[in-house]
């Protein structure tokens, strides 16, 4: 459950990690590629199969 | 109540409505908050831990209890809370670096104590924080919640933003806090931290992670995503790194310091412009003055270093010692702290220009005046500063005096007096021919009724007690 009133800014909550020390940097890393990963996803589900184009080009 | 459920925004305090779960009111000079179900819960599981009573015990959050209480829309909150007065609301942008340190350490060790308990704080502002004199305070009781397994500190943010990054520009910088907490009620970017610090001497503590990194992961990951609490916990974040990032922090806020031992009145309390024989009939002045009857607050303008306020503070509640010099400030809230003065709020304020309302409607946290209604107002030696520095003309100084409506200790030095000559010097010719004794006093006379006069033995200054 997420309750808190603030924006759950997602750079600063990375950051929280990276600031308790080098156990916290690894998880940090590793939500930073997890979250490349799937902009990378979500990018690439953008692109119409059927556009000979690619690259989503209209 | 309005149609749509909400609290009516005019009915509540124009401050504490960003976090929709509760609010606060006036009744008389009671403060009370109303929770919902959800706050009410998140109170009932702060309260029975052990590191909140322990906080109450030493006064480090605000004394509370459970009351009836009507809200003023007839809204029916499901517990109604009411906090003890604090005698003059101040904000960050009026307070020195070791004041703003005080309150962040005292937000650190809080949220530090609470999570051994499994309790959070969803936020970190530095308006959840007051002072009772020297004193920081804890306001804002339903900033703590339960803590879930594998979430980050939500008040990680704001806390960089209200706290660490302005006491970094003056710990690094020599940069004054105050401009830019004043400017912006959200306080200071990452970004615009990592501008202002980066250089040479971005090396310092802290830089690296909480500024730097911070600025590009803020830019690299705009997107607000709760799915990030997700992804941390699968990366497999821990209750622990949440306190080490705590520990740190604490660490780094505690090891801040500002080097800087000038300023334009740093020197003042040598006061060697004053004979010792004035600098007593002055205090006996103000003392006979302000305890002619009990006080409730009393507001010392140009404080410097409080002599003149802790002679006020002797049979007043509170006595707010404001002057624009950050310097002074912070020694005097220093020597506060230390001697265990509570009646006296250290205030940073140049009277030439006040803090105004700021925040959404300019109303969320609003300007001095507001805030605080003084029964006394000690102007001493500040009124040829307000005319000859600023330009202020001697006329609107008085017409502002007379409109807080209260009783007036004025000193004005005369045009033979040294800092006058001194002040002068840097003023094109005929510019300030108008500054004289007499042309003041006729001012004085035009608004005031004059209850005693004074000439101090120099013979270039002399005392006021006026009333409107």
């Amino acid at each position: 459950m997420v309750s808190a009133y603030l924006d759950p800014a997602s750079g600063s909550a990375i950051i929280s990690a990276v600031a308790a020390g080098a156990a916290g940097a690894g998880v940090a890393a590793k939500t930073m590629l997890a979250k490349m990963r799937l902009k990378k996803r979500g990018a690439d589900a953008d692109i119409d199969p059927t556009d000979e184009a690619g690259a989503g080009a209209t | 109540m309005s149609s749509s459920g909400e609290p009516s925004p005019a009915l509540y305090d124009s401050g504490s409505f960003r976090d929709p779960t509760s609010r606060v009111w006036r009744d008389g000079d009671r403060i009370l908050r109303g929770l919902d179900e959800t706050a009410a819960a998140d109170w009932n599981a702060a309260r029975e831990a052990a590191f909140f009573a322990a906080a109450i015990e030493r006064g480090d959050i605000v004394a509370t209890s459970e009351v009836n209480g009507a809200s003023p829309d007839g809204r029916a909150w499901t517990t109604v809370l009411e906090h003890e007065r604090i005698p003059i609301v101040s904000y960050a942008h009026e307070w020195s670096f070791t004041m703003l340190q005080d309150a962040a350490l005292l937000t650190l060790r809080l949220v530090r104590a609470a999570i051994d308990d499994d309790i959070t704080s969803k936020d970190a502002s530095a308006y959840n924080v007051q002072f009772v004199g020297a004193k920081p305070v804890f306001i804002d009781v339903p900033s703590f919640e339960p803590y879930r397994a594998g979430e980050a500190w939500w008040g990680y943010r704001q806390f960089c933003q209200l706290f660490l990054f302005p006491l970094m520009f003056t710990a690094y910088k020599d940069l004054p806090h105050q401009p830019w907490l004043r400017g912006a009620v959200d306080g200071i970017t990452p970004e615009h931290a990592r501008r202002v610090l980066q250089g040479k001497r971005a090396g310092h503590k802290g830089y690296l992670s909480h500024v730097w990194l911070h600025a590009k992961a803020d830019s690299r990951f705009k997107d607000g995503s709760a799915d990030t609490v997700t992804e941390m916990k699968n990366a497999g974040y821990k209750k622990e790194l949440y306190i080490a990032t705590i520990d740190r922090l604490i660490k780094l806020v505690d090891g801040l310091s500002w080097e800087r031992s000038e300023s334009t009145w740093g020197d003042y309390s040598d006061r060697g412009h004053y004979e010792s024989k004035e600098l007593l009939l002055k205090g006996d002045f103000v003392r006979r003055i302000v305890g002619q009857q009990p006080r409730n607050q009393v507001w010392d303008v140009g404080a410097n270093d409080g002599m003149f306020s802790r002679i006020a503070a002797e049979n007043s509640e509170t006595v707010l010692a404001m002057d624009a010099d950050d310097l002074v400030v912070d020694r005097l809230y220093r020597d506060l702290r230390e001697s265990g003065t509570t009646g006296i709020l250290p205030m940073v304020m140049n009277f030439a220009d006040p803090s105004p309302g700021i925040g959404w409607d300019g109303a969320e946290r609003p300007p001095l005046s507001q805030r605080s209604s003084p029964d006394v107002i000690l102007a001493l030696a500040v009124i040829h500063h307000l005319a000859l520095t600023h330009n202020v003309p001697t006329s609107s100084i008085l017409d502002l005096f007379r409109s807080l409506g209260s009783k007036i200790v004025l000193e004005v030095p005369t045009e033979d007096d040294q800092m006058v000559k001194t002040l002068m010097r840097h003023k094109r010719a005929g510019t300030h021919d108008a500054y004289t004794l007499e042309h003041i006093e006729r001012q004085i006379e035009e608004r005031f009724d004059v209850r005693e006069r004074k000439v101090l033995p120099g013979e270039t200054r002399v005392l006021f007690h006026l009333a409107s």
